[in-house]
């Protein structure tokens, strides 16, 4: 029996000593429930949105990097950047060079301690823009387990579904030889961004028309009820009954009933909703319906005002 | 020394001037000159010139002779052809010695070889033979060995009459009633290349107009200036003798390599080494002398990747690759990530283990760039 282990063992051996770092290579797993919980408020002119990024311990990757989507299309209205600060982690030269390539919602920045912070463009050759945020090293990952809600975006732009990415910190020197291939590699960052959506600024179309824009916030209705924003099917039913009272009443001519019809609505969002990340009972509104349906419906109210 | 036999020179086609030799004050001064044309009789008549005596600079006409030459040199005789290159789909040539550009690795357009006569009308049935070739230190490769076909890029004919020699580098054919058509395929290396065109039957043709391809990527620029290149936040590495200038990019990644380098020294305080880029063409990058011509640079051939040295420097007066190993801070691979995600690119894993003394380095590669 002695000589087949030996023998086994030997051979062992000698391609350990071959291949030294086989042990330490690794394939990063994709990271999976990340959530990306965004609560927003008005002052004056200007919305902040407060992002919560929630790692659970069922993973084991570590975040490091966050984008969400602020990219303006033509059609959009273009909004002043006066009044918008930017905080520590700003990275003036890569945002201002964004900034002359690619349209953009105006934003201020800000992120936690240890982050870096910018106006980033998507790559080449799209032509889209990110609020992006970077650990500067390893001490500043978010870990399975952790949450970090430092990530703050402030702008006048109207609160829209924004889609975001949240990406892993990849030990490169332990990936397997075969992700030099930058076709397995570029699979291999695919597969472990963490694609999600979430509210951002946006802006609202140049010229907006009320109808126009009560049909885009009955859509913002179906599609907070589609992802999860809104919990309760009942509540669900009565924003959108109250939405098209208020659409049959603008085709009727009749906007003073249309506006009051509106701010029953808007009521109604504010008795339902959680405002921020958290809040007591189990209110069917999360945050991000809240800031969607509240002041894009007030956007509408003001639209229809005489 | 008196070189007065018209056996040795006159052999050359009909209305050519011959002068082998210096000229001073418009006098050949030193071995033969002469001419020869063909008479509308056909027969082919010259006058023999003789130039004597270069170390005097003192060449005189010493004598001339009106002597036959087609009986015994029938190339005097021969009719003045020219062999011209074309693209098939009639696109005007980029300038006087350019016919096209090309993207390493591409195959081109249809390119016709067209012989024509004296009063420039098309000589049918004329076999020419096409040579590819490379310019040698084109693209920004100074190292040898011009004539593989990673550097010269082949040709290609789909005529009948065509036949390819020397791995597609050759190609010979009959030029028919409207010339012989081809394609070349550009190599995947960049630089500046020709098509040599000759006649190779029993005519006698000089190749005239654009005969050269331009391969590479339009528009890169070199990565920094004058100021940038002795300063923060840079310093430029990684160039070789056989690849001395290494820091081409398009023009909006140059500036995003400046804006994630000025990003990093105002976080660390220290100066990035910032190693291969594009070369100056673009293409295959090779930076293994062992193996001229391959990779193992992956990317690098579209100005859109760059490689960052492991090791920042701390001491802001040091340029390249030179900064002391005390005075040396190692660069946190999750800050690269960070700066180069926020420029709209991501790491790659292709340089990683390049060996020193270049390597290893932190490949940061523009998103939805191509490879």
């Amino acid at each position: 029996m002695r000589g087949p282990l030996f023998g086994f063992f030997s051979l062992l051996l000698l391609q350990l000593s071959w291949f030294p770092k086989a042990w330490g290579q690794q394939v990063p797993v994709p990271l999976q429930d990340v959530k990306l919980q965004a609560a927003v408020a008005k002052g004056g002119s200007t919305f902040t949105y407060k992002y919560l990024v929630v790692n659970p311990a069922v993973n084991v990757g570590r975040i490091g990097k966050i984008a969400i989507d602020i990219t303006r299309n033509a059609q959009q209205a273009q909004l002043s950047s006066d009044q918008l600060v930017n905080g520590g982690c700003y990275a003036p030269n890569i945002s201002q060079r964004t900034l002359q390539r690619v349209p953009l919602i105006p934003v201020g920045i800000d992120g936690p301690a240890g982050w870096i912070c910018a106006l980033a463009p998507v790559g080449a050759p799209s032509s889209g823009g990110l609020a992006g945020w970077a650990a500067k090293g390893q001490a500043f990952l978010i870990l399975p387990d952790q949450t970090n809600d430092g990530f703050v975006l402030t702008s006048p732009g109207l609160p829209g579904i924004r889609s975001a990415t949240i990406k892993p910190a990849i030990d490169y020197d332990s990936l397997p030889v075969e992700f030099d291939d930058p076709d397995k590699m570029s699979a291999l960052l695919d597969s472990l961004t963490f694609r999600t959506s979430s509210v951002g600024p946006t802006a609202p179309p140049a010229a907006p028309t009320p109808l126009d824009f009560l049909d885009y916030l009955i859509g913002l209705v179906n599609d907070s009820g589609n992802i999860g924003w809104i919990r309760v099917g009942g509540v669900h039913q009565s924003l959108l009954a109250k939405l098209d009272d208020v659409r049959r009443k603008v085709l009727a001519g009749q906007p003073t009933p249309a506006t009051n019809v509106l701010k029953a609505f808007l009521n109604e969002v504010q008795a339902t909703s959680c405002l921020g990340f958290t809040c007591p009972g189990n209110k069917p509104l999360t945050s991000e319906a809240y800031a969607l349906l509240f002041f894009n419906g007030n956007f509408l109210l003001g639209l229809l005002a005489p | 020394m008196i070189y007065n036999d018209a056996t040795t020179f006159f052999s050359g086609p009909n209305d050519v001037w011959w002068s082998d030799g210096l000229v001073h004050d418009g006098v050949p001064i030193s071995y033969l000159a002469g001419a020869s044309r063909r008479r509308d009789d056909g027969v082919c008549v010259g006058v023999n010139l003789v130039a004597i005596d270069a170390s005097a600079f003192g060449a005189t006409f010493v004598g001339g002779a009106l002597v036959l030459f087609s009986q015994v040199y029938p190339q005097c005789g021969a009719k003045k052809y020219t062999v011209k290159l074309s693209r098939r789909d009639g696109l005007s040539p980029e300038s006087g010695a350019i016919l096209y550009s090309s993207e390493p690795g591409q195959p081109g357009p249809e390119l016709v070889a067209t012989v024509y006569d004296e009063h420039n009308q098309v000589v049918p049935d004329v076999v020419v033979q096409l040579q590819a070739n490379a310019i040698p230190n084109a693209g920004g490769h100074h190292h040898g060995d011009n004539s593989v076909t990673l550097r010269t890029g082949t040709l290609a004919s789909a005529d009948s009459s065509a036949k390819l020699s020397q791995n597609a580098q050759v190609l010979s054919g009959n030029t028919g009633s409207t010339g012989l058509v081809f394609t070349y395929n550009a190599p995947p290396v960049g630089g500046d290349n020709t098509i040599a065109a000759t006649c190779i039957d029993s005519h006698h043709c000089t190749q005239q107009g654009p005969m050269q391809v331009w391969v590479g990527i339009k528009g890169l620029q070199p990565l920094g200036d004058a100021v940038f290149q002795s300063a923060p936040p840079i310093r430029l590495t990684g160039q070789t003798t056989s690849h001395p200038s290494n820091h081409y990019g398009t023009a909006g990644w140059v500036q995003s390599i400046m804006d994630l380098a000025t990003e990093f020294f105002s976080i660390e305080g220290a100066t990035l080494g910032i190693n291969d880029m594009s070369l100056a063409q673009g293409g295959l990058f090779d930076i293994d002398i062992q193996k001229h011509w391959l990779p193992p640079h992956i990317l690098h051939r579209t100005g859109t990747s760059v490689d960052i040295d492991r090791a920042a420097c701390l001491n802001l007066t040091v340029s390249g690759a030179n900064c002391p190993a005390a005075e040396q801070l190692p660069v946190d691979f999750e800050l690269i990530d960070g700066l180069c995600f926020l420029i709209g690119g991501h790491l790659e894993a292709a340089d990683l283990r390049i060996p020193p003394p270049k390597g290893p380095l932190i490949h940061c590669q523009l998103n939805g760039s191509p490879s």
